[in-house]
Formats: C-alpha cells, sequence, structure tokens
C-alpha cells in the first residue's frame, strides 16, 4: 500500500507544559496523605472515613493481571497523589480572577472558556490537575435548578447528595484502581438534574494533567432525578513526558425512573511516542445503574489517546423496562494497548441493551473487546444485541474480542456479532481509482466504519472525534 | 488428590518400572504439572462456567480388576453394530470383541509406547498436560488405550468406530483411556466416537485424543457422548493438522451429569481447513460443556465452527470456542457461530466466542444468540390442532436439524437424528 514515512513524525499536538506553581502533597501513599488530601479540602469527617476506608481495601487488594495489556509495574509510593495550581484567595470567583497562564492553556488546547460562554452553549467545568479552576454557566443552570459543580465544592455544599450517592454505583472495593481513587481522589465534577428538569445546556468538562509524575484521579457524580434529562460530556489531554503517568478516574451514575443520562467522552491523552516511551496509563471505572423504571443511560466514547487504555462502562439496569447503552471507538497505533469494552447487567424486566463497538489497530497497537452480558432470571423479556468490528492496518497488530453471554431465563433474547478483517482491497481501488491519495481513500473508510459510533456523540464532539481519528491514524498505513 | 498421588506412586513401583525412559518421564512431568495445578476451578478463566469440584472431592480410583463382557453382552454387541469397531470397556481396549480393519494397524497403546520409539514425536506432544489438569491426570497414568496408524494413501471404506463401554462395578471409578491416531499422507475416512454405559452407576471418564493428520489427508469425526445421567464426562481432542489437509469434527452431547467437551485443532502448515460442529442437549441437572480453540498457525488456513445448544430443565450449557491467529497466518478464514435455545425458565446458558488475531490479511468473524423458540411459530402450530408440547418438540427438532445437516449424508447421520430425537422427547416431557 502507501509509503508509511510521510506521516510519521507526526507529533502529538497538545503536547505543552503550564508553569504553574502547584502545591503538592508528600510523593507515596499512606493514611497521612489520605488525611493531608482531606484536610486540603475541608471534608467532612464523614468523607475521610470514607476514604480511609477505601485505602485499608485498596491495601489488602491486589493488581488485576486479566487485561491484555502489559506494563513495567507501577510503583504507587513513587506517585504525587494531590497537587493543586496555588491561588492568591480561596478560590476565583470568575474567569478574570483565573490564572491566566491557565486559560492560556485551553486556548492552547481550543476551548477559550470566553468564546465558549459566548458561542456554544457550553458550561465546562475545566479540571486543571485536580482543582477546579473555572466553571461557567453556573449561574444559568441555578436558574433551571441543575447543580453542576466541582466535586470538592459539592462536598461543602450539598454534602447530603454526596453522602446519599457517592460509592453507590462503584463500591470503594469494586476494583483495585476505583479503590486507589475512592482513596487519593482529589476532585472532580458533581452534577444533579432535579425531578422533571431538562437541562438546558449540554454539561462538559475538561481533564488536563499538567503537573510531572502526579496522577489525576478524578471523580464523578452524576445523578438524574425522575424524569430529568442530561448530557455530559468529557474531553482529556495531557501534555508530553517522558515517564508514564496514572490516572485512575472513577465515574458512577444514577438515572432514576424515567430519567436519561448520556455520557460522552473524547479521551485524547497522551499516548507515547512511537517507540511507546512515556504516555498515559488509563485506568478507568465508568458505571451507570438505571435505577428507576423507564430510565435510560447510554454511553459513547471515543478512545484514541493513552499508553494504556483498560476501561469498561457499565449499565446495571435494575428499573424495569429501562435502557442501556454502549457506543464505542477505540483507537491504537504505535505501541498503544486497549482493553476496553462494557457489562451490561440485566436486572429489570424487560430490559434492553445494545453495543457497538469498533476497534483500529495500526503499527504494533494491541485492541481489545471486552464485554460481558449478564441476563438473570428475574430479568424475564430482556434484549441485547452487541455488534463489534476489528480493522486492522498491519501485520504487526492485534484485534481481540472476548465477549461473554450469560442468559438466565427463557424469554430473553442476547445476539453477538463480530468480525475482524483489514481494510478491503477493493473499496481502496475503487476510490484510488477515482483520483484519493491512499492516505484520504483511507481516512474515508475509517470514518465510514466509527460512523455508526459517531452519529450518536453531540456535534461539537463528533467534529473533535473525527479530526483526532484522523490524526492518529495518519502514517499508520505501510 | 491424595488417591492419585498415591494410585501414581503404586504404578511406579508396579507395572510402570518397565517403562521405556522417555514414557517414564513423560509421566513424572505429567503427574508434577497435575500436583502442582490441582484441580481447575471457577476462579480459572478456562473453567469459568463450569465448575469441576464434584469430580475434585469426590474419591474416584482406578478400577483393579479386567472387567469382562459377558458371553450374552459379546453377542449382543456383535449384533447390534456392523462394520469395523475397536471396544473399550471401562476404559481398557478389548481386542477380542474388537473387529479391526485390514489395512489399519490398531495396537494397544501399553505395547505401542514400549515397542514403538516413534510415536515419542506424537504421543503426549499435542495434547497439552501443561495447560489442562485434567490432561495432565491423563498423562500421568497413560497406558490405557490404543494407537491407529492409517498408513499413507489408505482410504477407509467404511467408518472405524471407537465404542467405549462403561459398566463399572462401583459408584466412583475413573477411567482414562487415551487413544492415539497417526494418518498419513493423503488417507481418508471416517472415525466415531461412542461413549456409553451398561448400567446407572457413576464414573468418571478422562479421555484425552491425539489426532495426527499427514499433508493432504482427510478425515471426518463423529463424537457422540451418550453417558448415563451419573457420569462425569471430560475429553479433550487435540488434532494437529499439516499440509492441506481436511478435518471435520462433530459433536452429539446428550449424555453425562457433568461434561466438558474440549476440542484443540492446530493448523501447523499452510491451507489446512477444519470444520467443527455439534450440539449439546441437555435436561434435569445436566452441566454440559463444549469448548474449541482452533490455532491458526500458517498461512491460508481455514476454520468453520457450527455449533448449538438446546437446554431444558435446570441444565446449563456452555460454549466456548477461541479462534487465534498468528503473526504470519496471513489469509485466514475464520467463521464461528454458536446458537442456544432455552426451553425452560431455570435453564441457562453462558457463551464466550473469542477471536485473538495478530495479524492483519485475515477475515475472521463470530456470532452468538441465546433466545427462545419463537411465539408465532408456536401459535402457527397450535392453531393447527398441534399440542403445545409436541408443537415446541417440532420446532426444537427444526432448529437443531440445521446443524445435523452439516453432518453430511454418512452411516452416522441417521443415528445423529435418532439420538436427537431421543433426547428432545426426553426434554419435552420434562418442560
Amino acid at each position: 500500500m502507501t509509503d508509511a514515512g510521510s506521516f510519521l513524525n507526526k507529533e502529538y499536538q497538545h503536547g505543552f507544559v503550564t508553569n504553574v506553581e502547584s502545591e503538592t502533597s508528600a510523593r507515596g501513599l499512606n493514611e497521612d496523605v489520605i488525611r493531608f488530601i482531606s484536610q486540603k479540602k475541608k471534608e467532612p469527617k464523614f468523607l475521610l472515613d470514607w476514604r480511609l476506608n477505601a485505602y485499608r481495601g485498596w491495601l489488602k487488594m491486589k493488581e488485576p493481571t486479566w487485561a491484555r495489556v502489559t506494563y513495567p509495574a507501577i510503583d504507587y509510593q513513587n506517585i504525587i497523589y494531590y497537587s493543586a495550581p496555588k491561588q492568591k484567595k480561596d478560590g476565583p470567583k470568575n474567569l478574570e480572577e483565573v490564572d491566566q497562564e491557565i486559560l492560556r492553556t485551553y486556548e492552547k488546547l481550543g476551548i477559550p472558556l470566553e468564546e465558549q460562554k459566548r458561542l456554544a452553549g457550553v458550561a465546562v467545568d475545566a479540571v486543571f490537575d485536580s482543582v477546579s479552576v473555572a466553571t461557567t454557566f453556573k449561574e444559568k443552570l441555578k436558574e433551571s435548578g441543575v447543580i453542576f459543580c466541582s466535586f470538592s465544592e459539592a462536598v461543602q455544599k450539598h454534602p447530603d447528595l454526596i453522602r446519599k450517592y457517592l460509592g453507590s454505583v462503584v463500591p470503594v472495593t469494586d476494583n483495585y484502581f476505583a479503590a486507589l481513587n475512592s482513596a487519593v481522589f482529589s476532585d472532580g465534577s458533581f452534577c444533579y438534574v432535579p425531578k422533571g428538569v431538562r437541562c438546558p445546556m449540554e454539561l462538559s468538562t475538561y481533564f488536563r494533567i499538567n503537573a510531572m509524575e502526579t496522577g489525576q484521579f478524578e471523580r464523578t457524580l452524576i445523578v438524574a432525578d425522575e424524569g430529568s434529562v442530561v448530557s455530559y460530556l468529557e474531553g482529556c489531554t495531557a501534555p508530553i513526558r517522558d515517564t508514564n503517568q496514572l490516572h485512575a478516574a472513577v465515574v458512577e451514575l444514577v438515572a432514576h425512573e424515567k430519567a436519561q443520562i448520556k455520557y460522552s467522552t473524547v479521551q485524547n491523552w497522551y499516548p507515547g511516542d512511537k517507540n511507546g516511551k512515556g504516555g498515559i496509563y488509563n485506568f478507568v471505572t465508568k458505571r451507570g445503574i438505571c435505577r428507576g423504571a423507564y430510565s435510560k443511560i447510554s454511553w459513547t466514547q471515543v478512545e484514541t489517546g493513552s499508553a494504556i487504555t483498560w476501561k469498561y462502562p457499565s449499565c446495571i439496569l435494575q428499573g424495569d423496562h429501562s435502557v442501556g447503552e454502549f457506543y464505542s471507538v477505540a483507537v491504537v497505533n504505535n505501541h498503544q494497548q486497549a482493553d476496553t469494552g462494557t457489562k451490561m447487567i440485566h436486572l429489570g424486566k424487560d430490559t434492553r441493551s445494545t453495543i457497538l463497538s469498533k476497534g483500529i489497530s495500526a503499527r504494533f497497537g494491541k485492541n481489545t473487546y471486552r464485554g460481558r452480558v449478564k441476563i438473570l432470571p428475574q430479568a424475564a423479556g430482556s434484549r441485547n444485541y452487541t455488534q463489534c468490528d476489528s480493522l486492522l492496518m498491519g501485520g504487526q497488530c492485534s484485534a481481540n474480542t472476548f465477549p461473554s453471554i450469560e442468559v438466565a431465563n427463557k424469554t430473553s433474547q442476547a445476539e453477538h456479532e463480530a468480525t475482524t478483517s483489514r481494510i478491503n482491497e477493493d473499496q481502496l481501488f475503487y476510490c484510488k481509482q477515482r483520483g484519493m491519495s491512499a492516505d484520504n481513500a483511507i481516512s474515508m473508510i475509517v470514518h465510514g466504519f466509527c460512523k455508526e459510533v459517531f452519529k450518536n456523540l453531540p456535534m461539537e464532539f463528533a467534529v473533535e472525534a473525527s479530526r483526532l481519528l484522523g490524526v492518529t491514524l495518519e502514517g499508520s498505513v505501510g | 488428590m491424595n488417591q492419585y498421588i498415591k494410585a501414581f506412586e503404586d504404578l511406579k513401583r508396579g507395572a510402570a518400572s518397565a517403562d521405556v525412559p522417555w514414557v517414564r518421564r513423560l509421566r513424572g512431568e505429567a503427574m508434577a504439572s497435575f500436583i502442582e495445578k490441582g484441580f481447575p476451578t471457577t476462579r480459572d478463566e478456562a473453567w469459568r462456567y463450569t465448575d469441576p469440584t464434584a469430580i475434585r472431592d469426590a474419591a474416584f480410583i482406578f478400577e483393579t480388576g479386567a472387567a469382562t463382557l459377558s458371553q450374552g453382552q459379546i453377542e449382543k454387541l456383535n449384533r447390534e453394530r456392523v462394520g469395523n469397531r475397536i471396544m473399550f470397556l471401562n476404559g481398557r481396549y478389548v481386542r477380542e470383541v474388537s473387529s479391526l480393519p485390514e489395512n489399519v494397524e490398531v495396537v494397544d497403546l501399553r505395547k505401542a509406547l514400549a515397542t514403538n520409539p516413534e510415536i515419542e514425536m506424537h504421543c503426549g506432544a499435542h495434547a497439552d498436560f501443561k495447560q489442562n489438569a485434567f490432561v495432565a491426570l491423563n498423562t500421568a497414568f497413560l497406558g490405557e488405550g490404543v494407537l491407529i496408524r492409517i498408513p499413507e494413501g489408505t482410504v477407509l471404506e467404511v467408518p472405524l468406530r471407537l465404542v467405549f463401554v462403561a459398566d463399572p462395578a462401583s459408584e466412583d471409578s475413573i477411567f482414562q483411556p487415551r487413544v492415539l491416531i497417526l494418518a498419513g499422507k493423503r488417507s481418508g475416512g471416517t472415525l466415531v466416537e461412542h461413549y456409553c454405559a451398561a448400567n446407572l452407576k457413576g464414573y468418571f471418564t478422562n479421555i484425552v485424543s491425539e489426532i495426527v493428520l499427514g499433508e493432504g489427508a482427510s478425515f471426518r469425526h463423529c463424537k457422540i457422548q451418550n453417558e448415563n445421567a451419573n457420569a462425569f464426562h471430560i475429553a479433550s481432542t487435540w488434532v494437529s493438522q499439516e499440509k492441506g489437509s481436511q478435518f471435520s469434527s462433530w459433536a452429539l452431547s446428550t449424555g453425562s451429569r457433568l461434561m466438558r467437551n474440549d476440542c484443540h485443532v492446530g493448523l501447523a502448515k499452510e491451507e489446512a481447513s477444519c470444520v467443527l460442529s455439534g450440539l449439546y442437549l441437555g435436561d434435569g441437572d445436566q452441566h454440559l460443556d463444549q469448548h474449541t480453540f482452533i490455532d491458526h498457525r500458517s498461512p491460508a488456513g481455514k476454520s468453520r465452527q457450527f455449533f448449538k445448544g438446546l437446554m431444558a430443565g435446570k441444565s446449563r450449557g456452555v460454549f466456548g470456542g477461541k479462534v487465534l491467529v498468528r503473526q504470519g497466518a496471513v489469509q485466514t478464514d475464520a467463521m464461528q457461530t454458536n446458537k442456544n435455545l432455552l426451553l425452560s425458565d431455570e435453564a441457562r446458558v453462558d457463551t464466550q466466542p473469542q477471536l485473538e488475531i495478530d495479524t492483519d490479511d485475515v477475515k475472521c468473524s463470530h456470532g452468538a444468540a441465546v433466545g427462545q423458540l419463537q411465539e408465532d411459530a408456536l401459535f402457527y402450530l397450535r392453531a393447527r390442532g398441534i399440542g403445545e408440547r409436541d408443537a415446541g418438540r417440532m420446532l426444537a427438532r427444526g432448529f437443531a436439524q440445521e446443524v445435523i445437516d452439516t453432518a453430511g449424508e454418512g452411516l452416522f447421520k441417521k443415528e445423529l437424528e435418532e439420538l436427537v430425537s431421543r433426547k428432545l422427547e426426553a426434554q419435552f416431557s420434562q418442560s
């Protein structure tokens, strides 16, 4: 096919470091560090106890090894668990008070807050390392009764809600990385949509890992009360570092009766250089629970970054007639590894789930879809449809598909289909014959391959996702 | 566990002391591997849905006295089966009631191990005891069984049938036969394995078969597992295929209390192809686990898999099928389908179709589904005066027939149809 050389040196576009003085915790992890974090954030006692409980649970757990990813052992004592940009006062009240350096960082990322405020109608809760630095559109949301703020703020202002929902979907000892996150999480976003409210705008956060050798442990909690509707966007980038950085986040979604949550992610953490040096370890636990009848949770993810991705956004379909969806595009190039997929647990009657996963592997990339559909005996009349396709580019990459389907009643149906192949030579030929360059032709075919997933993304994200896909794969065919 | 260690020590001091060195070494390594790993548990990924602790906890022992068939039984057997037959009674090869084809070499495995140094490169070389504790257990007690060698260019006109009859004296016997089939270049034919029991006592069959197909060889294989309802049946078939060879296997599983049937095919050289299909039908509290593993190691290999399950009563069906395409195995074409019907509210199916692909020039797909009989199809039949049970059975029969049809016109297709009908009868009389 084409000569690989031309685009090889495409560099990570978001790799720059912002010089902001950070206030950091001591290196390593022990109960004192957790107390330090908790004290820094002026947390109530229940939260400190909750963190310590998670930490003690974590000490007893072992790092999971079942995923198809390989990486050198992580030294958890060599990580700085808390890093906050130093601030003059207690917190910025408006955009003008936010550190100009930070604002410039966002501008380079292409999300100027000012512009967003005027144009897009998107409220951005930007997480800069660990502390949420600016929240826009808060007032407007307040009018409709939606609470959307940083996690720390929610802890101060709405401790009852935090206490009620935190850890209710992902228990502290759910898995190794979730337990670690529960112990040391520094900040994140919190959203509560009250009964019957349709959130007036798309909510969005932008995560960015900045300080060297800090892990980012954010926590997101979204609660949609009866009959409410909310759409949430999450985007991630990180600057270039030689060493690997750990990112262990937890996202919890709770949908009450007839509520709908749509959660979209475009993940573009630094993937490491073309020899596999550096890059983010993205070990994330995401789970939503459809608690009430007729509720719906929809996950859409576009994973183009990270050296290693370990991520399984899942749905627990507890309410009768509830719906779970998972749409995913995972792209691995060079030495990236992704082990991602979903779990759909059907507990309620007549629950439905759809899984659509597209994996693209290029060069030495390793891509694994791992999914589980579990229909319990009481979940009568449930349905699942799963489709996962993999596209391979190059003789050294790999694509694995590991689904499990467990059905335990005779009125439910589950279907799974998977295909793996490389780009169809005939399609390529067809495009090239009509005067397209090989790269353009491949780009077009790949976009077609991912289209079903992209169409589930909100407009702004779909454009970005499609651009990212192009950047990630450029020059990977040879 | 202890009884196996003790039996192994006894064997080492007794009969096995005369073993040739490589056999002694192989056995020793297998036993060491078995002791180290022990029986699998549901924590092992490969055994996630099948719990063999009942086998671990039962105190199975090796039968010492040689079982014999009564004259009446021999006569009955001789009446029942025409054609070529290799008989096993309680895991032991019985020469007297076997009728062997002329152009094929069939030797008692113990004798072959002692006298035929050539089989060293095959026996234990394909069945990997390091990854499977039951294979390790079988290998540690290597001895019972047969070596079947089909010479180059020989084509079997009549199917060769291996009949495994269990007639245990006590409730806790273990039978560990082993079959080694070496098929020469361009040889061909049909092999049928049939498992059945003469009484209702519980026992444990742990069989390992190794099949090596030479260049251009073409074999059909049929495994009929119809053990009694108290039996445990653990079987693994390991096939290694040379260039251009073809292997098609058909597995019908209706019997046993707990079954695990592993079929492992290595497409070692280019242009080899295999077709694996089968049906598993369960009722009562049967647990039937069908696993396949196809290892595409060379270019232009082709594999097809088609398995269906019908589960009634409180039975559980498990399917695990893996297709591995290694680097360099370009132009591989692999397809796998697994469909299951749940016939009762307490039945359960777990299926895990897996693709592991390490090169790009491939065409692979798999599909899996779990469902039930269609309401409107049932209604259609009932509206025409057919009772609910009969209507269900007819539809289930149609579902199964699709797989049976892939068996091709041969001597065993009719037999499969009969066995499936009988099992469906039992499934629908319960639900």
